[in-house]
């Protein structure tokens, strides 16, 4: 098995839980996020165990700035650092879960998160999943088998 | 109510434990934080720490490895940890309280999943 074939029925109830719970808003499929959009913020989690690839998480610039001030409440500014460091964290929730998920007799591994910027063109391998969440903020989940 | 380390390298992460926290009843000079394993370990030797939440995919020091340390410890191996982590399924649960967690948590962590673990850890201890 590699990441790609880690099917909706899997990634589409882990996505919309973790968004939900953290964020408390609904999401749900939405086939249309922008992967080719430069403002991309986006982080990068490596599925160790089982060693399937990666799981990459990805937003707009400026909806990741406005998910991280209503995450915060104001309670903190929202540099570069900081809404990275809050992507990354979604990110690594979603791919421990969709892992977790997978065999329940193996204790699941992830890598640390690794955020980057930039579009993300198609990668060979790779599955792509959008999400809408119901204040309109859009989110993309890629994942992506070893080559 | 004890004192809380509360350990993960997401300043996001700590927030939203803290927040869980806080509707639990606990108040902001209660909880301390660290970033891994390594600084908590520094943190519990020098604050009166009665209560360790930690994640456990960290740098420098994971968690599985501060368990281990807190364990293997006279001083801290009475305090009670409670794991909160997205890497948590029935195997990973298992091997983590044989390790000595306390309690195993799925992130995203709710107050009432926080909640109900200090309830229990507390019934367990009275």
């Amino acid at each position: 098995m590699n990441a790609a074939e880690i099917d909706a029925q899997i990634i589409e109830p882990v996505v919309t839980e973790v968004l939900e719970s953290t964020l408390f808003l609904a999401a749900e499929p939405d086939p249309s996020f922008d992967w080719e959009d430069g403002s991309l913020r986006w982080s990068t989690v490596d599925l160790h165990r089982p060693a399937l690839g990666a799981l990459v998480l990805a937003t707009s610039a400026a909806e990741a700035e406005a998910i991280f001030t209503m995450l915060w409440a104001g309670e903190r500014v929202a540099d570069e650092g900081a809404v990275a460091g809050m992507i990354d964290e979604l990110a690594n929730a979603i791919a421990g879960q969709a892992l977790a998920q997978l065999d329940p007799h193996q204790s699941p591994g992830l890598g640390l998160p690794d955020a980057g910027r930039g579009a993300l063109p198609p990668a060979a391998g790779e599955r792509r999943y959008g999400f809408r969440l119901e204040d309109g903020t859009r989110l993309g989940v890629s994942l992506r088998a070893l080559v | 109510m004890p004192n809380v380390l509360i350990v993960d390298d997401s300043a996001t992460a700590r927030m939203l434990v803290r927040r869980c926290l806080t509707i639990c009843g606990y108040r902001a000079d209660q909880t301390f934080e660290a970033e891994h394993g390594r600084a908590a370990l520094d943190q519990l030797k020098a604050e009166g720490i009665d209560l360790v939440i930690s994640d456990l995919n960290m740098p420098v020091m994971d968690g599985r490895t501060l368990l281990r340390f807190m364990r293997g410890s006279p001083r801290l191996h009475a305090i009670p940890v409670i794991i909160v982590s997205s890497l948590v399924n029935e195997a990973a649960e298992e091997e983590l309280r044989a390790m000595g967690a306390t309690a195993v948590i799925r992130k995203p962590l709710s107050p009432a999943a926080l909640a109900a673990a200090i309830s229990r850890m507390d019934g367990a201890a009275a």
